[in-house]
């Protein structure tokens, strides 16, 4: 109960200006739900009427007419309640959105990145649209499901007391069945979970690899596992089929079960004239049928859990620690320093440990080591990807972590192994949404090399790229980021070197381009190969998050076992052909 | 093969039986409480009927919970065998559909509908088939109550009860006409969302995330507007629907009024039958959602017989003896799309046994050849022939059966290192695996993966990097050892240790005499290939052997002098 409390708390701050609309929708659904009472009103009257005979042609009219307002109105303030709701619903999703969007863009990319990509497009998407099951329906669902039978209770009390209180009877039983239900089923539950997971893994495989087992002859193996995956479903739901049914049937009927105490209750009130003929007819025929309206919130109750465990992946993404303040000026000299910096991902596994550096204003520096030895995360904590856990990093004297953090990533210009193209005009994905003229971004081009390539798509710079319009090159692509670095002239560099199939025409442009980019920036590049860093100021050889030797490339060649080693490799596999009989063994 | 997966079973329709016997003896509420207004008007209500009704009831009650629980346990069995029978249905179907429409995005698709749409059909299935054959048992009923009673309330209620199909077809309406704004929106912002998450580095690089990002902000306000437009435009309409079957209640009541003091129905119709509108009303409600929710298993099960109705491979039980396997391109044009050109006229010969290297820039088309070899693809004109035999007429498998591809996306599966290899040939000893995975450089890297062989790669391999894979790939050619294979050399990605290894894994594939087509992306790795073709747009511009290509000065010796200076 107080996890539930907490969640509606959270999601009633979500929905922050826009509580209006969802007051004024609670307010029309109670209202549509007191107008279910009418009609059952209007039928007892006329029934009394009836009886007593004493029914004229106004009455018959007057009870039409208000039953047929009733009905009117109820339809229009439910219909008015759902819109109100649906306004507030959307509204509320498009700020929790736009609140995540805002959240994530001051949080350290580093956090973003330990989560799954795929989890934070999920909780975008798909966990923020299960809320508008909670604004849109839940609550002016409950209070109208809840309003019609109180109301029809409160008119029966106000009729008959004793009763009015025997027609809930049923409910205690009904809830009594509704619990046996979740309690026996609850261990299966989670079991279902991880079967369910599991045949929607293994539904992926089938697919997605039915290439590879067609290739090798295995579709009937691999049918067997698939065929595995969907009977365990199968048998499991049967085995909580099995103990639901029982319960549910009874739950129904329960709730159905009015009459058979009515009847004889009601009966002798009426046989020992303690009720009127007519309230027993209004008994038999109200009390016995409607506590049915409140089977919907069952329902209700089954969708809500899926809700409140949105709010927690909502809610576990707002509450990352984000950025705030700091100077506003960025130092004019931009030497890095890394003073024992220390950094793990998660306490157990240490990623860098106690790195001190010093990279030199104007100075071209390249990080090598083996894969999973820490490169991409050394770079990370420059740009505040992450932060250190222990020591400082500074640019130009001032800690990063002091300087404002948008001023910060002003002034560093990266560029990624990964190319990432905006599903825009290719203009615009040079500009990345800053006022930069034509000529600006065509000089800026021609320096990356990529200008006669542009120029050459049907419609130049307004050619419209990324997206399914996969027009460019992965070559073509490394040099649409090296033109957005280009304009972007930061004073540092950070280059995280692509390692893409390209051919050799296209990574003589890549080359030449970069050598242009490097003019006059503090250039730090993680390298993946060797060819390009030859002539580095620095090479950083960096292992199981130690640095292990600083040095030019023909000190490390002599002093770094690593570095010997890889070099020696590096112009093996250079000069390696394939079909040379014996030349090629080491 | 069309549609006979998805069919309900016997145990489904004895559980729809049982849904009805429920809902016939649920009516017998009314026949009761119509009894006892008898016997008030007619004064002669008493104890002993008062337990003869109870008794009476409770047995009802009874029978009515046995046959629910009944009913709703069949139901489900019923729709967990008919899931799983779509979904084995969908397996085997997979099985017949040609490789080249498993395409990114019908991927996708396949796996929503297996998933998603399975799940969808089984619980309308389940759940609202019953409740739509309860209700419409009652209504029937009750209709059929009300004639007897009065024919003209009859009516009324008959009309109210029809009007039901205007509204659910002009309901249905509505939301196809502006569903499609609201989904196309969606997917718009599901695309944009997934595009900004993607793009996120790079984004705040250039300091275009969060509010920055005003195109990101404009896609999630335009969704959150066209979503609530829809509903404006869609509520009112099932508002009015509402009211104009409500309205049944009143009409019926004054009908009922005016003939009662009109001396035409006696008093105990007159009781009995203003109650009765209410009920129907109630339950011609519950109907019409029911009947909703049963149009969403229509959009379920179309999308499962889409699956079905897909075109298959074309069988053939032609035998495949190729007198050797040198492979010829005769005029070979084929485009992915059908639009556009990936090749046309291409003629090439790469000789059994020899080596072939294909070079050229990026999209030259140098993959559509490997494809169109292993007959994932089809050519639209010209043939692809294997030891001078077309394989246009030859069934998949026995094509695949002589070829072993190594590519950069080498598929795994989650499970063991050593099963993961054994696939390619599923009678292979450990020590025949443990051979080839030396040949291969993988031996190493497996002994120190925690349970050597034994070890799990996990989800399509996640635990493995780009070189191991792709070296797995190679003991599995290793393994198999068919005589054509399909290499794509893409080596350059790999960091210096991988790519030596790599390199290494390959000569050794090569050195076993197969006939080999490679693709190359660095050139002097490839200069003692026995033919090296140069791709183009499509087109092969120059051919032969390195000395040759060098000699003519063309594009093989200016890729080939780019690559000197890298």
């Amino acid at each position: 109960m107080e996890y539930i409390r907490e969640r509606l708390k959270i999601i009633l701050k979500w929905s922050g200006k826009n509580k209006k609309y969802m007051y004024i929708s609670i307010f029309l659904g109670f209202i549509a739900g007191l107008l279910i009472m009418v009609p059952y009103m209007g039928i007892y009257n006329l029934i009394n009427r009836i009886y007593v005979d004493d029914l004229s042609e106004r009455t018959v009219l007057n009870v039409a007419l208000i039953i047929t307002v009733s009905v009117v109105f109820r339809y229009v303030f439910f219909t008015l309640s759902t819109i109100y709701s649906h306004k507030g619903a959307y509204n509320t999703l498009f700020s929790i959105r736009e609140k995540l969007v805002v959240h994530m863009s001051k949080v350290p990319l580093g956090e973003l990145d330990s989560k799954n990509r795929g989890e934070i497009k999920k909780i975008l998407n798909e966990d923020i649209e299960k809320l508008e099951l909670f604004f849109a329906h839940h609550l002016g669902e409950v209070v109208m499901y809840l309003t019609g039978p109180i109301a029809v209770f409160i008119y029966l009390f106000s009729v008959n007391k004793l009763l009015a209180l025997l027609t809930l009877i049923p409910l205690p039983i009904a809830f009594y069945f509704q619990t046996r239900m979740f309690k026996g089923t609850g261990e299966y539950i989670l079991e279902l979970n991880d079967v369910g997971a599991n045949l929607n893994s293994t539904i992926i495989e089938y697919i997605t690899g039915m290439r590879i087992i067609k290739s090798y002859n295995m579709t009937s193996s691999s049918f067997t596992k698939y065929k595995e995956a969907c009977t365990d479903k199968s048998v499991l739901w049967k085995k909580i089929a099995g103990i639901m049914g029982p319960n549910f049937a009874s739950f129904i009927v329960a709730l159905e079960m009015g009459l058979l105490i009515l009847i004889p209750v009601g009966g002798i009130l009426f046989l020992k004239d303690v009720i009127s003929p007519s309230i027993f007819i209004l008994f038999l025929f109200i009390g016995s049928l409607y506590l049915m309206e409140i089977r919907p919130l069952l329902e209700i109750g089954g969708h809500f859990s899926q809700v409140l465990s949105s709010v927690d992946k909502i809610e576990e993404i707002l509450a990352l620690q984000v950025f705030e303040g700091g100077e506003k000026t960025f130092p004019q000299a931009t030497d890095i320093k890394f003073e024992n910096v220390s950094f793990s991902y998660n306490k157990d596994e240490k990623i860098l440990e106690n790195i001190s550096i010093e990279i030199k204003n104007g100075e071209k520096t390249a990080i090598v080591g083996p894969s999973g030895g820490g490169k991409s995360t050394l770079i990370g904590l420059i740009a505040r990807f992450y932060d250190v856990n222990s020591g400082r990093v500074t640019i130009g004297g001032k800690d990063v972590k002091s300087l404002d953090y948008t001023t910060l990533l002003n002034n560093i210009a990266i560029v990624f192994q990964k190319n990432f193209m905006l599903k825009e005009t290719v203009f615009k994905n040079i500009t990345m949404g800053k006022d930069y003229s034509l000529e600006q971004v065509r000089s800026a081009c021609k320096k990356a090399e990529i200008d006669d390539v542009i120029m050459a798509l049907p419609n130049g710079y307004d050619s419209m790229i990324g997206g399914h319009e996969d027009r460019l090159s992965g070559g073509e692509k490394q040099r649409i980021s090296i033109a957005r670095a280009f304009l972007k002239d930061s004073p540092i560099l950070i280059l995280d070197e692509a390692t893409s199939n390209t051919d050799p025409e296209n990574q003589k442009k890549i080359n030449k381009a970069l050598k242009n980019l490097f003019v006059g920036k503090t250039v730090i590049i993680v390298a993946h190969r060797l060819s390009t860093i030859v002539d580095c100021d620095k090479i950083i050889v960096l292992e199981d998050g130690k640095i292990s030797k600083v040095g030019k490339h023909d000190e490390l060649v002599e002093t770094s076992k690593y570095y010997s080693t890889v070099w020696n490799k590096y112009k093996i596999s250079r000069d390696f052909v394939y079909k040379e009989g014996d030349k090629n063994e080491r | 093969m069309k549609d006979n997966t998805i069919k309900k079973n016997k145990t489904f329709y004895k559980s729809m039986g049982l849904f009805l016997l429920e809902g016939l003896l649920s009516g017998i509420n009314f026949t009761m409480i119509f009894l006892i207004i008898r016997n008030i008007i007619d004064e002669n209500f008493s104890m002993e009927k008062i337990v003869y009704y109870f008794v009476g009831l409770a047995v009802v009650y009874i029978i009515r919970n046995l046959s629910y629980r009944k009913a709703y346990t069949l139901g489900q069995f019923a729709g967990a065998d008919i899931s799983s029978d779509i979904r084995l249905g969908l397996g085997n179907k997979f099985k017949e559909i040609p490789l080249s429409n498993f395409t990114k995005t019908k991927v996708g698709r396949y796996i929503n509908t297996v998933t998603n749409d399975v799940d969808n059909y089984e619980k309308i299935l389940t759940h609202n088939y019953g409740d739509i054959l309860k209700n419409f048992v009652l209504v029937l009923m009750l209709l059929f109550f009300l004639f007897n009673f009065d024919k003209t309330i009859g009516l009324v209620s008959l009309i109210s009860t029809l009007l039901l199909i205007p509204s659910l077809y002009l309901s249905f309406k509505e939301v196809k006409k502006h569903g499609i704004n609201k989904n196309l929106a969606q997917s718009d912002n599901t695309d944009n969302v997934v595009e900004y998450i993607t793009g996120i580095k790079t984004l705040r690089v250039y300091g275009q995330d969060g509010i920055n990002n005003q195109a990101i902000i404009k896609s999630m306000k335009n969704y959150s507007d066209v979503s609530y437009r829809y509903e404006v435009n869609i509520l009112p309409l099932s508002g009015v629907c509402n009211i104009v079957i409500g309205l049944g209640i009143p009409v019926s009541i004054y009908l009922v009024g005016l003939k009662y003091i009109g001396g035409l129905i006696d008093i105990k119709t007159a009781i009995m039958i203003c109650t009765l509108p209410i009920f129907l009303n109630k339950l011609l409600g519950t109907l019409y959602i029911a009947l909703t929710g049963y149009k969403n298993l229509k959009i379920s099960k179309a999308n499962i017989e889409s699956v079905f109705e897909e075109g298959e491979e074309v069988k053939s039980d032609l035998d495949f003896k190729p007198k050797d396997y040198g492979v010829e391109f005769e005029n070979v044009t084929f485009s992915y799309d059908g639009v556009e050109d990936v090749c046309r006229n291409l003629s090439f010969k790469g000789a059994t046994g020899e080596l072939t290297a294909i070079v050229g820039t990026s999209g030259a088309g140098k993959s559509t050849i490997l494809n169109l070899i292993s007959k994932l693809y089809i050519p639209s004109a010209g043939a692809v022939k294997i030891g001078g035999i077309d394989i246009k007429n030859i069934s998949n498998e026995k094509v695949f059966d002589k070829i072993s591809m190594v590519d950069q996306n080498t598929f795994l599966f989650n499970d063991t290192i050593k099963n993961n290899i054994r696939i390619a040939k599923p009678s292979a000893s450990d020590s025949e695996i443990i051979a080839v995975c030396k040949e291969a450089n993988c031996h190493d890297f497996i002994m120190e993966e925690k349970d050597g062989y034994d070890s799990i790669v996990g989800e399509n391999g996640g635990k493995l990097s780009g070189g191991q894979r792709q070296r797995i790939s190679i003991a599995r050619a290793l393994l198999k050892d068919n005589p054509i294979v399909l290499l794509d050399e893409a080596t350059a990605s790999l960091d210096i240790e991988n790519e030596l290894l790599v390199k290494e894994a390959i000569a050794r594939l090569i050195d076993k005499k197969k006939t080999i087509f490679m693709i190359a992306h660095t050139l002097p790795i490839v200069k003692n290939a026995d033919r090296i073709i140069v791709m183009d747009k499509g087109q092969v511009i120059e051919s032969g052997k390195h000395e040759e290509l060098i000699a003519k000065k063309g594009k093989y010796y200016a890729m080939y002098l780019a690559d000197k200076d890298n």
